[in-house]
């Protein structure tokens, strides 16, 4: 550190600081730039800093909301695989969990999106709703597959009222 | 060897799948006796012999007509031991003799001569005479020897066996007997023949000590036959075409004879004075018992008469006295003409068996009346008029009604109504039934199945049952249950009256045995075939129709005659000759406002029938059709009208062929046919929900086979909300397996519920004497190695059954004629009721008793670890709470 | 001629011989029956489970029956019992009591009258193994009817996996974290480690004295130079 001061100003003195403004043909000689300092970034920062638009960050967070179903499917898909076909304690709580989930959400889509207050943002509600009803649709599959829903006929059968009968009939052997 | 494994493999698998179904359904030994009885008969008595050894081993020995030979205590009545011999007629026995031995000798064709120990029954010797080209020979045993006698012209074969050695050879000889003709009639007695001519010659003879006597009695008529009379003497009653009656006496050479009035049974004794005749007079439910000495005709002053008996009209057993006197305080035993057995002793009733019980054609479980209170309590709720106002007022006062009988009854003030008993009311679940049992000589029993317990009995005379399938056939039908309170039940029977053999109905109120509609009422027309209507009229009665020779229809109760009426055109019978197996359908026509029944239809089989059976009304199906492996469903065929038939050919080829076909009684369609080769009868079929089971004896491999079939309409119903024979006939797919049973079958019938939810078992009646529950899973026609679908199990041609299996556990019941079952108020059991010789009740439960708590229910440590729990969550909340406080101070 | 009419009469007289004679011959002769059928004997004897445990009246209460109970035989007091007048077939004899178990045999009685018996295969009829006859029948157990109850005991609460599963870290969550607080404990805990630790030097220690023998002086030098270092480094 000494070293460079040295090299920069060698008219200076060792210890002072000259408090002058640079002009531009200063600029461009080299001063090394602090270690981990990156200078790329500071042009995205800055052009970020330069729109500090408070709307922009809004529809990004709420969008951030709206996609959060749809990244939870590859993990839902995840959980599904592994918790198996059979019916049993733990299967049955993963699909539990699986349609709670996005139920819930959807009851609670109202006051989710209240945080991104004013604007209406249909399309980030919309793509919210069809997030949730994806994992859904992914629980119901899954229920399809464990062989839970009643789409067979089988499963009907115990509503099936017996038939009544038109004619009676009896008899037997001759009675003799 | 791969075979080897194989069988292994399934014979692993059977056993664990047997050991789920088999610890299903078995009973805990403290169950034992709970909700089962077993009643043990002996049958109507044909000899008997008492035997007087002072009061605890004074016995009575008897030998009945179904075959069994017994002690009994001549104290109480109890069986002391008893033998059963053979089953038909190897086991009919002919003559006993007690000596030192009770000996008896039985059989049809080779005989056996059977000797059993007085006190335990146990056989003490045994010899045979074997088959010979002779028959029609006559017993009697007489001090040691056996007689068989063979009538011929003018002669008598007579061989003589020691009873011991039975003298292989045996000694015949040839008596010469000018005095016999075809025309007298004769009986054998005590070793002596005595036979009466039509003149009224009778002659004596000795078998074996050529002692001839004989005599003229004043006969003023023929004789018509000649009856044994209990005596020690050889002697007759000897009974005129005209029907007076009298007693002939052999004694010391002598031939003494008494005139007997018509309504009186005789019986002779030793005395010291000579052989004393005593004579019952029956009238009117008592006996007059008098006697007089036979040599001088001196009547005894001592008269006995029973008071207020009720017994019925009885022939004398035996006739034993303790002393030498002439005097009347003896054993006399009676053999009622419904079949009981009584005995009098000093002229009172000691005991009576109700031997009738051996012999039941038909049984049927009725539901009991609600109680008083509990029909109160319903009246209220179904009357709803009157507003609140009038409901609370109904109610305080039926409250105010209970407490007061309530208290009545705790201070045991409440007066006993004596004709009927006060427990005879419908329980919380159903359970409690009364059996209305109708026996061979039709003697009516209403029997409660609790315990046992005769509550009434009514014998009919003048009546004869129907037979059917070489069996006595008695037409059983409920017309009104107990369930609609102020109207009676009513029960109906119909019988051929004697004589005549026209219709013969009686009705009856099955709780209480009283006769209704006027008791028996007789018709004058030949009974076809019956018919119960389905539906109940206002008075919640369902008609019964008669259908005559005439194919005329008869309407019982008269008054129900527009109901049967209405829907005629749904009404279908049929009728089926045995000995050519035809068939003929009808239907009911109106003509002039009377039915008639028109022939629609005809099968004609060229087979004589040897089983039909058809479904029971009562069932209900909970479940229409069986669930697949794939989750699709097979629809099961369903056809209340479907009847199976087995008839059964003998053809020089084949020898012996049973055929069995399903037939559909509406439209006379065969739905089914299926013929099996040197099969043989007996067959034993039940008809049920979609399935029908039957058996028969495989000649070829000597073992009986059962046989399941299985009826499904397929993957759709045709017609879901409707089954009609006649608009369509639908062909079922049919699904057959065949299964062998590793014991003779001598009864089968499948367990009924009141909803058809549980399982069915098919309870088998075996002739070892024990009755064994077979789960339909076992029998499943389904059965297969290959797919393996859910409650399947694998095949096996075997039907090996542990002894869990066995419903009568270790009670051997001999003889078993029948099994009946009856749905109860839990739908999860079945009320059992097995006769034959015996009588066994038990209930069945075929799913375990899902819709109760179990026996053995641990309400105490239920309810301990609860509040042990509850307590520790408590304590654990306020110690938490505290250390919380704590932690928060810190 | 002559000999013609000889030759009848003595016909004639040999026929009216045999027809007195088969008169007397009522009493049985077991060749002389219809169709000239021989008639066999079945004997044999039962046996109990176990002579001493079987209950005083177990020979009464057995019943033999031939051909599914059409031919009954009792059993006579030394256990033995015999089938008369039995035509030549193939039958099945099951020995019946109520508490017994007893296997079936099949006879097999053949036109000559030689008996065969056998075990019964109903699935394999061809297959013989053969059973001595006269028939020694022995009971192969007791029939057992009853399942016995269940019984709840507390063993099967304890020792249920997930019982144990929950319940011992329960009590390593509740008790350890006491066992830590309480000071006197802690210490009893160091001690015992360092009672181990101590232990297992002089272990290692006295096996090289045992091997190593004149060395003991460069051991002991090294562990002080050890303990030396050890404490200057803790500092």
């Amino acid at each position: 550190m000494l070293v460079t001061v040295t090299r920069a100003n060698n008219r200076k003195s060792k210890w002072s600081l000259d408090y002058n403004t640079r002009n531009k043909t200063d600029k461009n000689s080299e001063v090394a730039s602090p270690p981990g300092y990156n200078p790329s970034l500071v042009q995205i920062h800055t052009e970020t800093n330069k729109e500090s638009d408070p709307n922009h960050l809004i529809i990004k967070k709420s969008w951030d909301l709206a996609l959060g179903p749809l990244k939870q499917v590859p993990m839902n898909l995840f959980i599904m695989y592994m918790s198996g076909n059979s019916i049993s304690i733990f299967p049955i709580m993963m699909v539990g969990m699986l349609v709670i989930r996005p139920v819930k959400a959807l009851f609670t889509m109202q006051h989710t999106f209240k945080m991104i207050e004013g604007s209406h943002a249909a399309g980030q509600k919309f793509v919210y709703f069809l997030g949730n009803i994806v994992n859904i649709a992914l629980a119901l599959y899954k229920c399809q597959s464990m062989g839970l829903l009643p789409t067979h006929a089988s499963d009907w059968l115990a509503f099936v009222e017996p038939q009544t009968q038109l004619e009676y009939s009896s008899g037997g052997i001759n009675l003799t | 060897m791969n075979v080897k494994i194989i069988i292994m493999n399934f014979c692993v698998r059977l056993i664990f799948f047997s050991i789920l179904i088999y610890g299903s359904q078995a009973l805990y030994e403290d169950q034992v006796g709970k909700f089962d009885w077993k009643k043990s008969y002996v049958g109507r008595v044909k000899y008997s012999h008492t035997s007087l050894n002072g009061r605890d081993s004074s016995n009575l020995y008897v030998v009945t007509e179904n075959n069994v030979v017994a002690a009994l205590s001549l104290h109480d009545g109890s069986i002391k031991w008893r033998r059963v011999l053979e089953l038909g007629e190897y086991g009919v026995i002919h003559a006993l003799s007690v000596g030192n031995e009770v000996t008896t000798l039985s059989g049809n064709g080779p005989y056996l001569l059977r000797g059993w120990n007085l006190n335990s029954g146990m056989l003490t010797h045994e010899w045979t005479i074997p088959v010979s080209e002779h028959s029609g020979f006559k017993w009697t045993i007489h001090e040691n020897n056996l007689y068989q006698v063979r009538f011929l012209q003018n002669l008598l074969e007579v061989t003589s066996y020691n009873i011991k050695t039975g003298n292989p050879a045996g000694f015949t000889s040839t008596i010469s007997a000018p005095w016999l003709d075809i025309s007298s009639k004769c009986i054998l007695d005590e070793g002596t023949i005595i036979c009466v001519s039509d003149s009224g010659t009778v002659t004596a003879r000795g078998l074996s000590s050529n002692a001839l006597s004989s005599g003229k009695i004043p006969l003023s008529e023929k004789p018509a036959s000649l009856t044994p009379v209990s005596s020690p003497y050889p002697s007759a009653l000897v009974t005129t075409v005209t029907g007076k009656r009298m007693v002939l006496v052999v004694s010391e050479g002598s031939l003494l004879f008494l005139d007997v009035p018509v309504n009186a049974v005789a019986a002779v004794r030793k005395s010291s004075s000579g052989p004393i005749l005593l004579q019952a007079s029956f009238s009117d439910g008592d006996y007059e018992l008098s006697g007089m000495i036979l040599s001088s005709k001196h009547s005894l002053q001592e008269k006995k008469k029973t008071d207020g008996a009720r017994l019925p009209k009885a022939l004398v057993s035996s006739f034993e006295c303790v002393t030498d006197d002439p005097d009347l305080s003896c054993y006399l035993t009676l053999v009622g003409e419904d079949d009981s057995l009584i005995l009098l002793n000093e002229g009172k009733v000691s005991w009576v068996r109700e031997e009738a019980l051996a012999n039941i054609v038909a049984v049927e479980m009725i539901d009991l009346p609600v109680s008083d209170e509990e029909a109160a309590i319903e009246k209220e709720f179904a009357n709803k008029e009157g507003g609140i106002v009038g409901m609370l007022y109904r109610r305080i006062h039926s409250q105010c009604l209970q407490v007061v009988n309530a208290v009545i009854s705790i201070l045991g003030l409440k007066e006993h109504r004596s004709e009927s008993r006060e427990d005879l009311v419908k329980d919380q679940f159903g359970l409690h039934k009364l059996i209305i049992i109708v026996t061979n000589v039709a003697k009516i029993y209403g029997m409660e199945n609790d315990n046992g317990d005769i509550i009434w009995q009514h014998h009919l005379k003048d009546v004869n049952l129907f037979s059917a399938l070489d069996s006595p056939y008695v037409p059983l039908f409920l017309q009104r249950t107990s369930r609609h309170l102020p109207y009676p039940a009513i029960c109906t029977l119909l019988f051929k009256q004697k004589g005549t053999e026209k219709a013969a109905l009686y009705a009856f109120n099955p709780i209480t045995g009283q006769p209704l509609f006027g008791g028996l009422n007789f018709y004058d027309f030949h009974v076809k075939q019956t018919l119960l209507l389905p539906k109940e009229n206002e008075e919640f009665i369902k008609s019964l129709l008669l259908i005559a020779d005439t194919d005329g229809v008869e309407v019982f109760p008269p008054e129900t005659m527009q109901d049967a009426l209405d829907f005629h055109q749904d009404l279908f019978v049929y009728a089926s000759d045995v000995e050519t197996g035809n068939l003929n359908g009808f239907n009911l026509v109106k003509s002039n406002e009377k039915l008639r029944a028109v022939r629609v239809w005809n099968i004609q089989l060229n087979a004589p029938i040897t089983s039909i059976a058809q479904k029971n009304k009562a069932e209900r199906v909970h479940s229409q059709g069986r669930v697949l492996a794939d989750r699709s469903v097979l629809y099961k065929y369903i056809n209340p009208h479907l009847v199976a038939v087995a008839t059964h050919t003998i053809d020089p080829v084949h020898k012996n062929m049973i055929t069995i076909y399903l037939i559909d009684t509406v439209s006379g369609g065969v739905i089914f046919n299926a013929a099996h080769k040197r099969a043989m009868p007996p067959v034993h079929m039940i008809n049920s929900e979609s399935w029908v089971v039957y058996s028969y004896f495989n000649d070829k491999a000597r073992r009986t086979e059962m046989i399941s079939l299985d009826l499904y309409e397929g993957k759709s119903m045709r017609n879901s909300t409707e089954f009609s024979s006649l608009s369509y006939l639908v062909e079922p797919i049919i699904e057959r397996q065949a299964y062998i049973f590793p014991h003779n079958i001598m009864a089968m019938k499948e367990t009924i519920t009141e909803k058809g939810i549980t399982n069915k078992h098919i309870l088998v009646g075996v002739s070892t004497g024990s009755v064994i529950e077979i789960p339909w899973a076992l029998l499943d026609p389904h059965r297969s190695n290959d797919s393996r679908e859910e409650g399947v199990l694998p095949y096996t041609p075997d039907l090996t059954l542990p002894h869990e299996a066995t419903l009568t556990y270790n009670h051997t019941l001999p003889h078993i004629t029948g099994i009946h079952t009856s749905p109860a108020g839990l739908e999860s059991t079945s009320l059992v009721l097995v006769y034959g010789l015996d009588l066994f009740y038990t209930r069945v439960a075929p799913s375990r008793t899902f819709d109760v708590l179990k026996d053995d229910f641990e309400y105490w440590l239920i309810t301990a670890v609860l509040s042990g729990l509850i307590s520790a969550a408590y304590i654990t909340k306020k110690l938490a709470s505290r250390k919380a406080l704590k932690q928060a101070w810190k | 001629m002559e000999r013609l009419v000889y030759a009848k009469v003595l016909l004639c007289f040999g026929v009216v011989y045999y027809c007195i004679s088969s008169i007397h011959c009522v009493s049985e002769n077991i060749d002389s029956n219809t169709k000239d059928v021989q008639f066999s004997l079945i004997t044999g004897k039962v046996f109990p489970v176990d002579e001493e445990w079987a209950p005083a009246d177990w020979k009464s209460e057995i019943v033999v029956h031939l051909k599914g109970g059409t031919q009954k035989a009792f059993l006579r007091d030394d256990g033995s019992f015999t089938f008369s007048n039995v035509p030549p077939g193939s039958y099945i004899i099951e020995v019946t009591h109520p508490n017994f178990v007893y296997e079936p045999i099949r006879v097999e009685i053949n036109s000559k009258g030689k008996i065969r018996a056998r075990k019964v295969n109903y699935i394999q009829s061809s297959q013989i193994i053969q059973v001595p006859y006269p028939l020694k029948l022995k009971a192969i157990g007791f029939k057992r009817f009853f399942h016995i109850r269940e019984q709840w005991r507390i063993t099967d609460f304890l020792f249920n996996p997930m019982i144990l599963m929950m319940v011992f870290p329960l009590l390593l969550v509740m008790v350890l974290p006491r066992m830590m607080n309480d000071p006197e404990a802690r210490k009893e805990m160091e001690q015992f480690s360092n009672l181990t630790k101590y232990d297992m030097p002089e272990m290692s220690e006295v096996i090289t004295s045992f091997f190593g023998g004149g060395n003991e002086q460069k051991p002991k030098s090294i562990k002080q130079a050890k303990k030396g270092n050890k404490s200057c480094k803790s500092e």
